[in-house]
């Protein structure tokens, strides 16, 4: 399982997000679009949005933070 | 400018980081009105983006640019705003106006520019800035005109940037 979160800085949501997957030990990719305009550019092309979090497993986008879809989409 | 061999500093000499870390200069806006928030260091939702963003979208084909400058100096003390409802936040915090990168406005490490502006402009109180979204009212010419208090809404500054159109 192929798991990126698309971030940015003071994001609470983004900190949630991760600290959820380092929880349940999942390791993924961090891609923080504050920090880089590639990754910021990916982002929107990739989701065609502008809202974060973005979890991407295997392809597969959750926008937001959002537990329920997040557990059904990791099969926890 | 110079007068008499004395070099006057101008807002137009300022370089500041971009949010990607990169140098801008001030100078790159010139001929523009510019109107310069310091905003909440914080992606959550505050009403005050939105009414920033409004006015970008109106007059920025007349000239208008805003700068928005994001500070965590004022992050302990109460928001009182609607941030954390929403499980998500909104890359550049919503906007479409030139956003930079995170700077303090006052004390001994506040970045130049704030530097300038305070004593350019100072408050009812005194020149430190009080909170988030204190906004500072640059003509076409590099003057800073006007100051404006955190609790006055943008949309409230639009008559005063429209006369400087």
């Amino acid at each position: 399982m192929n798991v990126t979160v698309y971030t940015t800085a003071d994001c609470n949501m983004c900190k949630a997000a991760k600290e959820y997957l380092s929880a349940n030990n999942i390791e993924f990719t961090e891609k923080d679009v504050s920090k880089s305009r590639i990754f910021a550019t990916e982002m929107v092309r990739i989701t065609g949005q502008r809202a974060l979090p973005v979890i991407d497993i295997d392809g597969k986008f959750i926008i937001g933070y959002d537990q329920d879809k997040l557990e059904e989409a990791l099969g926890l | 400018m110079k007068q008499r061999g004395v070099q006057v500093m101008s807002i137009y000499d300022f370089k500041v980081e971009d949010s990607y870390g990169e140098e801008a200069a001030l100078s790159d806006y010139k001929g523009k009105v510019m109107l310069i928030v310091n905003t909440a260091s914080k992606c959550g939702f505050t009403p005050q983006f939105e009414g920033l963003e409004k006015l970008y979208t109106e007059l920025e084909d007349q000239g208008l640019t805003i700068l928005g400058f994001p500070c965590n100096q004022f992050a302990n003390q109460d928001p009182g705003t609607n941030e954390e409802i929403r499980n998500f936040c909104l890359m550049n915090y919503g906007v479409s106006f030139p956003m930079f990168a995170k700077i303090d406005v006052n004390g001994e490490t506040a970045s130049p520019l704030y530097k300038y502006l305070k004593k350019e402009q100072e408050g009812s109180l005194g020149s430190a800035i009080k909170w988030n979204f204190t906004k500072f009212l640059v003509d076409r010419d590099g003057n800073v005109v006007q100051r404006f208090a955190p609790t006055v809404k943008p949309e409230d500054i639009k008559d005063d940037i429209i006369k400087l159109l």
